[in-house]
């Protein structure tokens, strides 16, 4: 009577087992790089213009 | 409807239960938002609330995933399972409780209905950073009410327990979308290492404990039996059992839990009609087969609740040659009568 209740359970938890670190992985690769505070004060990046004050 | 509702009996077990879990919640919201009000003097009531229900609804539900396995694995965690239910129901309201702070919060000030701006606002089903994460947590919320709603044993006799236990196997679904829903949403703008080491610890643990548990029982249920002899299988050794205790077999895919007790042998299916609990891990107490997970009792010969109660579950047909118990493989009618086998103790020792 359990028996395919048990089967049932075990590919379920297979495929999420697959699934999740999959997502979770895929999630945290592909976030945007938000800009931080620290960024605007990249000179290289941002030249001042001439004449400007720091 | 055929059953009808009795209220929950409360005992001393399920009160300490109770009051262990909400007070280890009481603890882990006010530390939360204690903590967080210190680190983050700018952050308002609501988003303390929202942050502390959400992180410890899915800290709850990561136990409650837990407790399964470790049950499996070592019997020493039973105590954890007795009530598991409970917890469910706690998760639930505090997963609510996130719901609706974080609807007040993002969309109850615009024109539309807050649960039609919840669904509709985001459509960016394409982008896995935009992707509408609140839609997976609502999803969740849907599944975790369900199951809370559907906990109390009237349901459990209502549904039958196959259709109970395949409603509550929606958990599984329910944690799918909450780890999407974190990892897509907190963890998109939370860039902390702390926050994606700690989701992805939490993540592990249950896989790794589902697998070692699912390992653990497919090696039961591979298991070779000994030969067959006249409709009958070498099951196990008599000497092998302990006493009022029981050694559970695999045939045909049906486990079959094997008790020795008062010099006798009764064999019975090992799956309890309450929630399928594992009768060959329980213990025979005042003459009946205990389930280790909440009690249920039957009788071993006949596989009966003691009167006035009605569950049954089949027997077996044993017979002891040579020290070793041989059973039919064929469950008889759940309740049968089944005449235990009397253990020659000559013959075990021999």
């Amino acid at each position: 009577m359990i028996q395919p209740h048990r089967k049932i359970h075990r590919r379920v938890f297979f495929v999420l087992a697959l699934l999740l670190p999959a997502l979770f992985l895929s999630g945290i690769v592909f976030r945007y790089s938000w800009p931080t505070a620290n960024r605007g004060r990249n000179l290289i990046a941002h030249p001042q213009a001439s004449g400007a004050t720091p | 409807m055929s059953h009808q509702y009795q209220a929950i009996t409360w005992n001393r077990q399920k009160r300490v239960y109770d009051v262990a879990l909400l007070a280890g919640v009481t603890l882990y919201l006010t530390l939360f938002i204690g903590v967080s009000a210190f680190l983050f003097p700018y952050a308002t009531t609501k988003t303390l609330i929202i942050r502390a229900a959400g992180s410890a609804a899915f800290f709850l539900l990561h136990i409650i995933l837990c407790i399964g396995p470790l049950c499996r694995l070592d019997s020493t965690f039973l105590p954890l399972l007795y009530n598991r239910r409970h917890l469910g129901v706690v998760t639930f309201l505090l997963g609510a409780i996130h719901s609706v702070a974080a609807i007040r919060q993002f969309h109850s000030l615009g024109d539309k209905d807050p649960l039609v701006s919840l669904l509709t606002s985001n459509q960016d089903f394409g982008s896995l950073p935009d992707f509408p994460f609140q839609q997976l947590g609502f999803v969740a919320l849907m599944i975790l009410f369900l199951m809370a709603a559907t906990s109390h044993d009237f349901w459990l006799r209502n549904l039958t327990p196959p259709v109970w236990k395949t409603l509550h196997m929606l958990v599984y679904v329910a944690y799918a979308m909450l780890v999407a829903h974190v990892t897509l949403g907190l963890l998109q703008s939370e860039t902390s290492p702390l926050l994606a080491a700690g989701t992805s610890f939490g993540l592990l643990t249950v896989i790794t404990l589902h697998v070692a548990a699912a390992r653990r029982e497919s090696n039961m249920d591979s298991k070779k039996l000994g030969p067959v002899a006249d409709g009958f299988v070498n099951a196990c050794a008599v000497s092998g059992i302990p006493e009022k205790c029981a050694t559970v077999v695999s045939v045909n895919g049906e486990r079959v839990a094997i008790f020795k007790y008062d010099g006798k042998i009764s064999a019975i299916s090992n799956v309890c009609r309450h929630q399928n609990g594992p009768l060959g891990e329980g213990k025979i107490i005042d003459g009946c087969v205990t389930c280790p997970w909440h009690g249920y009792q039957y009788l071993p010969e006949n596989g009966a609740f003691p009167p006035p109660f009605t569950e049954k579950v089949s027997t077996f047909q044993t017979r002891i040659v040579d020290g070793r118990v041989w059973i039919d493989p064929r469950p008889n009618p759940p309740g049968t009568w089944v005449e235990p086998s009397p253990i020659d103790t000559s013959e075990v020792m021999a």
